[in-house]
């Protein structure tokens, strides 16, 4: 329903609306995006230190504040970077005149200028006659009419109503005064020509002859340059400017109108973007550009306005590489800057799709965004995949496959399709024009591991399902260089088999792979042998071949076959029927497998790589159990796992690897990054907007009370959604976009499950916890701070198992197991997150007030969604979430709100249908 | 043909070959010319013989000279006549 995921306008009691202050957004619009920065009092001014002999003030709507083109492509800022002044753009999308000449009389008198230019475009004296303007509200779609202040005439003379201005906001469809109506007719009859405009005596002359004039009164003895914009009708009919003498009446000794009709219409061709830009009819870059020429001339002309020497340049500092995975699951991009990771983000975040495959648009524009560049400031683009070798894989598996292979090949080739057209959709979604390449996914995952590690020289151990060829990598990272020692090959594939057994089980693949790790402790390993015996074979370096006629995941439609079926006496388990004690036994031996797999992995790539530190990425490490059993079981002695292990992090790692193959000499220290925090963040002024359009009821924290009242809450068996700072990225909640509950409540795990999370009661939460108390809670005393380590919790913590409990999953489930039950699993195990004051200060604090209260510095943390949800990531996915479920508090950055407070929440449907159960 | 394993060797590994380097141009596949594209494509094979790149040549153009881009690759014209509600959407898209 939204297009953008940033709000750019919010409610003003004066103005109607204006921009977000300090705003730095990549708003998208058709094939394209541009960049929207904004200055502190909400005006569309990119903050450039310029200094100029003459201060320009410019008042004007969308077509001034450049809808559609980035801030330094606007002709506001040409004009700027060509001539010796400086300029404050006051225009803002959808003002009328009113609200031009309102927004001069509030801000003018605080900046400093020697010259108004006013450009209203002809329909903004239509939108002086309005109290509304139609707009469509971001929470629901929905066509509402957006209330403004607006003058009328009392015996001559303008007074101003709707002060303030109200925030109420009417239904489109169902408005009925005259005056708001006005707009629907106005925008229905859009393409129609503007007779009104040439008559003194329409409604749009009464009204804005005296707000002119008013203006004119304002801005005393400065010039005012008047250049009306035509209606894009008028300059497509090639008409004449009949608005021009109702303009005339204006001038004086220091008020000069000029008319734009004749070399807008000049320059018209339907075919290109000479003027307008196609989707909106705003002016293009190449309009803006034709405007500034134009009205450079008259400020040379006009005003002896001079040229700079040299023009101003928008110099972007460092090389900027922008990396993309999409096509297969988990799309995401990452934005790096002279090595250094700027941001990062997975797509299904913005489309709220989860593991979105789709082209990363949302996710490249946030990356523009934050690395506040344009994406022809790119150096390059890299794709996380060679899909040529995906092409050769798939062609040989079904040429293997024999007379099936036709089908299969019919299967496949459609994906393979999109993702060879890549370059072309690339410059086709974001008009693009630089180079492209692209980096292997194993590759692409090495990189990703290795770089962003703290280590000089490292192991790096890769394992997935399957990258081109390659389903299992060893390499070795020194300096700014990986080389590739091993790999093991399609389709003797450890992710592979893993995720057979979670299809088998009932769990989607590339998706449910971690519920199987999580209910493998309920089961027993009874078919360990069975899997060793008939499944695969395992050498002790840890390479594998699967015994593939048990599989069906080479010919594209299933994972197992019927063979597997017998194997394990009978089909696979329905999606969403009860778990029986097979599931359960089959995902403990399946994990056993998998855990004895990688530890012979890590322990053959220490023996090839003689190094003490080992870096892992690629789905398999996600799997925290293994990779808690390998602080005990190889050699290594320092470990780092890439957050975003998974495909979504090959975005991350395909720019790096470029990066570095074309920069070898750049220091590797530019990539480490402990933190994921790499996502979107929202300031107070974006929340505050969002709460006041709304009308949320909220509250701002006591000063210096913000942790110690959530923990207050907390405390209480309150339920908290936390939104704070950027956005994780990667599968994981870390504290930025996390639920948080009591973990010594013993019933808050079920309460979360069933209340908060929708999802199924034997799902274990996981703690977060101050860094300090690792070893006071769990056999573990490292930090752990992706919550990537599976640890079992401190025996001294542990309570007697009530052997009189039953054998079910949910007696089972709920044996209060340890002093912090919550968060210990039924193998008394927990998935740890470690926090220290420099990760996330806010969170500690609250970590630290929980500590004063109970005793106990740690809290559940789960991610901030409900099941089928990708994580929130906008305040307003926020209150989403809030208000359908059964959480108490919300908070959002610096303020809260209470769930009893809220207006009743309607939706239009379920959103239980609308999330696809994994 | 790498699907065949020795099970009697000792390791299931291949030893990696690098001949250039990780990243690579994507403008070989930059490219609207089907047979052109398949011949890019085919350039890029690593891991198959000259006798299997002859058996899969014709099976890449046939697929290629078949395949319609036109799902993926938007117009603006098609951004106006089939999403003029979401291009609304773009411009009026408020709080």
């Amino acid at each position: 329903m939204l297009t953008n995921f940033r709000q750019l306008t919010q409610y003003d009691e004066e103005l109607g609306h204006k921009y977000i202050p300090d705003q730095t957004a990549c708003m998208r619009y058709g094939n394209r995006s541009y960049l929207v920065q904004t200055d502190k009092n909400g005006f569309r001014n990119s903050g450039r230190n310029v200094e100029g002999e003459v201060n320009i003030l410019f008042l004007g709507d969308s077509y001034t504040a450049g809808y559609g083109v980035n801030n330094s492509d606007r002709f506001t800022e040409i004009i700027e970077s060509e001539y010796d002044c400086k300029v404050t753009n006051l225009a803002v999308n959808g003002y009328g005149v009113d609200q031009q000449v309102l927004a001069y009389k509030k801000y003018a008198k605080e900046i400093e200028h020697d010259l108004i230019i006013f450009m209203p475009w002809l329909d903004d004296l239509t939108r002086s006659c309005l109290k509304a303007r139609m707009g469509f509200e971001r929470s629901t779609g929905r066509k509402v009419l957006i209330p403004k202040p607006y003058f009328t005439l009392v015996n001559g003379q303008l007074e101003l109503q709707n002060i303030p201005v109200p925030k109420e906001r009417k239904l489109y469809e169902q408005a009925g005064t005259p005056g708001e109506n006005e707009e629907k007719i106005n925008r229905t009859n859009g393409h129609l020509l503007f007779p009104q405009y040439g008559s003194a005596a329409s409604p749009e002359w009464k009204v804005n002859t005296p707000i002119i004039n008013l203006l004119k009164e304002l801005k005393q003895e400065k010039p005012l340059l008047i250049l009306p914009l035509p209606m894009n009708a008028s300059v497509i009919a090639k008409e004449p400017p009949v608005h021009i003498p109702l303009f005339k009446q204006f001038e004086d000794e220091n008020t000069f109108v000029y008319d734009l009709s004749s070399i807008l219409q000049e320059n018209y061709d339907y075919k290109t973007e000479s003027v307008y830009l196609k989707i909106c009819r705003h002016f293009s870059k190449e309009g803006h550009q034709l405007v500034a020429r134009e009205l450079g001339r008259i400020l040379q002309e006009k005003f002896k306005l001079k040229k700079r020497r040299k023009p101003l340049k928008n110099s972007i500092e460092g090389t900027c590489v922008l990396g993309i995975s999409c096509f297969y699951h988990d799309s995401a991009a990452c934005l790096i800057r002279n090595g250094e990771i700027i941001a990062a983000a997975q797509e299904e975040r913005f489309t709220r799709v989860k593991h979105d495959k789709s082209f990363p648009l949302n996710a490249l524009n946030y990356c523009l965004e934050a690395g506040r560049i344009s994406v022809n400031d790119l150096e390059a683009i890299v794709y996380y995949d060679y899909e040529s070798w995906t092409i050769e894989r798939v062609l040989h598996n079904a040429h293997q496959l024999g007379p099936d292979g036709e089908a299969f090949w019919q299967l496949a080739r459609q994906s393979l399709y999109k993702k060879l057209k890549l370059p072309k959709i690339i410059r086709n979604r974001t008009s693009y024009t630089g180079a492209i390449y692209k980096t292997q996914h194993h590759i692409s995952h090495a990189a990703g591991a290795y770089f962003p590690s703290p280590f000089n020289e490292a192991a790096v151990l890769i394992i997935d399902g399957v990258g081109e060829h390659a389903c299992a990598t060893i390499a070795k990272g020194h300096g700014s260089h990986i080389e590739v020692l091993k790999q093991q090959f399609y389709p003797h594939s450890l992710g592979l088999l893993y995720s057979a057994f979670t299809y088998f089980t009932g769990f989607r693949v590339n998706s449910g792979e971690y519920k199987l790790m999580g209910l493998a402790p309920f089961g027993e390993p009874v078919y360990y042998d069975t899997i060793v015996e008939h499944l695969i074979s395992i050498k002790e370096d840890g390479s594998i071949r699967l015994a593939l006629e048990y599989f069906d995941f080479q010919k594209g439609e299933k994972m197992t076959g019927d063979k597997f079926d017998r194997l394990f006496g009978g089909p696979p388990r329905q999606p969403e029927s009860p778990i029986t004690r097979r599931e359960m036994d089959m995902a403990a031996s399946i994990q056993k497998v998998t855990e004895e797999i990688v530890i012979k992995m890590a322990n053959h790539a220490f023996e090839l790589t003689g190094s003490d530190n080992l870096a892992m990425a690629g789905g398999v490490a996600l799997n925290c159990v293994a990779n808690g059993r390998l602080f005990d079981e190889t050699p290594f002695r320092e470990f780092y796992f890439q957050p975003a292990a998974g495909d979504a992090g090959g975005a991350l790692g395909c720019a790096l690897s470029w990066y570095y193959e074309n920069y070898p000499q750049v220091d590797k220290k530019a990539a480490e990054k402990e933190s994921v925090l790499l996502g979107p963040s929202f300031s107070p002024e974006e929340i505050g907007a969002f709460v006041n359009s709304g009308d949320f009821p909220h509250h701002g924290f006591a000063a210096g009370k913000r942790g110690e009242t959530i923990a207050q809450w907390l405390y209480e068996d309150k339920v908290v959604g936390y939104f704070d700072g950027r956005m994780e990225f990667g599968p994981r909640a870390l504290g930025a976009r996390s639920i948080l509950g009591n973990p010594l409540n013993p019933e808050m795990q079920s309460k979360l499950n069933l209340k908060i999370k929708y999802r199924e009661s034997f799902r274990p939460f996981a703690p977060i916890f101050k860094e300090e108390r690792t070893s006071d809670y769990f056999d573990f005393a490292r930090p752990s701070p992706h919550m990537l380590i599976v640890r079992k919790v401190r025996e001294s913590l542990l309570k007697p198992r009530n052997e009189m409990a039953g054998e079910d999953l949910i007696s089972t489930i709920n044996q209060v197991r340890s002093e912090i039950p919550a968060i210990t699993h039924v193998d008394n195990s927990a998935r740890l997150q470690s926090v220290n004051p420099r990760q996330n200060r806010r969170m500690y604090e609250v970590l630290d007030q929980f500590e004063k209260l109970t005793g106990k510095g740690i809290l559940i943390n789960t991610s901030f969604n409900v099941r089928g949800e990708p994580i929130v990531c906008t305040p307003q996915d926020a209150y989403r979430c809030f208000m359908r479920t059964e959480m108490d508090v919300l908070v959002l950055g610096d303020l809260y709100l209470i769930k009893e407070e809220q207006p009743a929440f309607h939706e239009a449907m379920d959103w239980r249908e609308h999330f696809v159960l994994d | 043909m790498y699907f065949e394993l020795d099970k009697a060797s000792s390791s299931y590994y291949i030893d990696y070959e690098k001949e250039t380097p990780y990243s690579i141009s994507a403008a070989p596949i930059e490219t609207d010319d089907p047979l052109e594209l398949a011949a890019s494509v085919l350039a890029e094979f690593s891991h198959s013989t000259p006798e299997e790149k002859a058996l899969f040549r014709p099976i890449l153009e046939a697929w290629l000279l078949g395949a319609d881009e036109r799902e993926f690759i938007f117009s603006e014209e098609h951004l106006l006549s089939k999403k003029a509600e979401e291009v609304l959407h773009w411009v009026y898209e408020m709080f």
